[in-house]
């Protein structure tokens, strides 16, 4: 285990990934990369220095594309992922189907977590041509998903591809193991939204009987 | 050496080689890298593969 924190931070999360990753990945190498700046990149092992790479699932053909850029939050105490793209692509062509994205912070036009779908809609054209918007594909659309706090994890879009039958599960309790990892990811979210919204929280708690005293 | 140890590769990553990375990607798709950033800084990168590239690299780079 990493000495530094940052380093032992992504190590911790880059273990809860395999643990997930290996319920449809039958093979499963993480590359972590540490820049100076405090930043770093959790993607598989394949990939190169900026770019994702990709990690076959149990079905042939169907990759996992992702990668996570991430630094320490201001106390020094969790890893914050920063950037994030979790996808479904192809094998013979790269073609990315499907991406949650997560880009934090980008701006008050675009939600930070949001989805990417690649396909061909002529609904989707005919909104955007009613709403006097040029033609673009469906995938240049971020449809939101979730918000910063509970947006789509890997766990979820793992489950997502075994509940859709694209992919075949390693082990049979699957449903344990991502009922598990989610847990953990909940609990880690809400920590940090008791952080955010402190006062709130308290007031939550008193409802339900706790005692809680502000700090000094 | 545990098993998960294994399984999980600790490095160091430079500018240098993430610039380098980024200007492949950027010449083979016909984009110069001033206007990677403008479009990357402003959500209007359209090509998914240019998209993956300023979350993951670009925005490292230029401390976005």
């Amino acid at each position: 285990m990493p000495d530094q924190p940052l380093a032992a931070a992504a190590e911790h999360f880059a273990r809860g990934l395999l643990d997930v990753l290996e319920l449809i990945c039958p093979v499963t190498v993480l590359s972590v990369a540490e820049h100076s700046n405090g930043q770093g990149i959790i993607r598989p092992a394949d990939g190169t220095a900026g770019e994702p790479g990709r990690m076959a699932t149990t079905t042939a053909g169907i990759d996992l594309r992702f990668f996570y850029r991430y630094d320490l939050d201001p106390d020094g105490d969790y890893l914050r992922v920063q950037g994030s793209s979790i996808g479904l692509s192809l094998t013979p062509n790269g073609r990315c189907l499907l991406r949650i994205e997560y880009d934090r912070g980008k701006g008050p036009d675009r939600p930070d977590a949001h989805v990417h779908v690649d396909a061909d809609g002529a609904l989707w054209g005919t909104a955007l041509t009613l709403s006097g918007q040029p033609l673009r594909s469906l995938h240049t659309v971020h449809i939101p998903a979730g918000g910063r706090r509970f947006r789509p994890t890997m766990e979820d879009f793992v489950e997502f591809l075994l509940a859709e039958k694209f992919v075949e599960p390693t082990r049979r309790d699957w449903r344990i193991v991502l009922r598990t990892k989610r847990q953990e990811w909940e609990e880690r979210q809400a920590k940090a939204a008791a952080r955010r919204h402190a006062p709130a929280v308290a007031e939550a708690l008193r409802r339900l009987g706790w005692t809680v005293t502000p700090p000094p | 050496m545990t098993r998960d140890s294994r399984r999980v590769q600790h490095r160091v990553i430079t500018s240098e080689e993430l610039r380098a990375d980024v200007d492949r990607v950027l010449a083979e798709e016909r984009m110069t890298f001033d206007r990677f950033v403008e479009l990357g800084r402003s959500d209007e990168l359209e090509n998914p593969r240019l998209r993956d590239l300023w979350l993951l690299a670009g925005a490292i780079l230029v401390g976005a």
